[in-house]
């Protein structure tokens, strides 16, 4: 799973939300390290919807015709599976990498 | 907003158009959105010129990948291998000076102009049998 993919199922895990949240949740959830843009979000949100992990929904009542013209997005069960099996990898990676460098520390004269 | 402001969304909404038809019509209206939400938070110069240089170099990737994504690309790009190998096949048999080697350099030639969309054709339905798989399949393996 690519970074874009990973940090935006994480950023839908908290509701449906348009484009913008999801590129503004990325920059906090990162500390401003990955930075989104447009067409690389929209590229990841479009591979997304195909593979069934994110679906298009309707979003709140619209405050002005700007707000209408943007869409909601929402994780699916499987975006959700996708991500917890993502996040298990990615904490086996850390148990081991942890196990390695105190097994290294025990061993230093 | 300055009309500096105006000008470079226009160029903006210019460079987004640029993108394959479905992907463009779907999603075009947010990029564009996206970008003014951005560009509205630029109060100087620098911070203008660098969301500029961001947005560019995101543009320039996306477009390559939604492009390439089409199939149209890659069968262009097929043919043109295709094509330029059989051309420099040809080159190379002339360059032997053969007997009778510009008759068969003709003959390579316009084998070459004849097969190449063959080619392309055959190497592009082979290349999708091996790789059916879209980039989010590893998860997809895993979970199984």
């Amino acid at each position: 799973m690519t970074p874009a993919v990973f940090h935006v199922l994480l950023a839908l895990t908290g509701g449906a939300r348009h484009g913008y949240a999801i590129m503004q949740d990325v920059r906090e959830h990162t500390d401003g390290v990955l930075r989104l843009g447009a067409g690389t979000l929209y590229g990841t949100i479009d591979r997304l919807i195909r593979d069934g992990y994110v679906r298009e929904v309707d979003g709140p009542a619209a405050e002005s015709s700007r707000d209408a013209r943007r869409r909601f997005y929402r994780i699916t069960p499987d975006g959700r599976r996708a991500l917890d099996a993502e996040v298990e990898r990615l904490e086996r990676i850390v148990r081991t990498a942890r196990t390695i460098r105190r097994a290294a520390k025990g061993l230093r004269p | 907003m300055t009309r500096l402001h105006r000008l470079t969304l226009a160029a903006y909404a210019g460079l987004t158009s640029l993108f394959p038809g479905e992907f463009g019509r779907r999603y075009g209206v947010e990029m564009r959105l996206d970008f003014a939400d951005d560009l509205a938070r630029c109060t100087t110069v620098a911070d203008l010129a660098m969301l500029v240089v961001r947005a560019c170099g995101d543009l320039l990737i996306s477009l390559a990948r939604e492009w390439w994504a089409t199939e149209l690309l890659k069968l262009l790009i097929y043919a043109g291998t295709a094509h330029a190998s059989i051309w420099l096949i040809g080159v190379a048999i002339a360059a032997w000076q053969w007997p009778g080697g510009s008759r068969l350099y003709t003959v390579v030639i316009s084998f070459a102009v004849l097969s190449a969309p063959g080619i392309a054709v055959t190497l592009w339905l082979q290349r999708l049998r091996i790789h059916h798989g879209g980039y989010c399949s590893l998860g997809v393996a895993e979970l199984d």
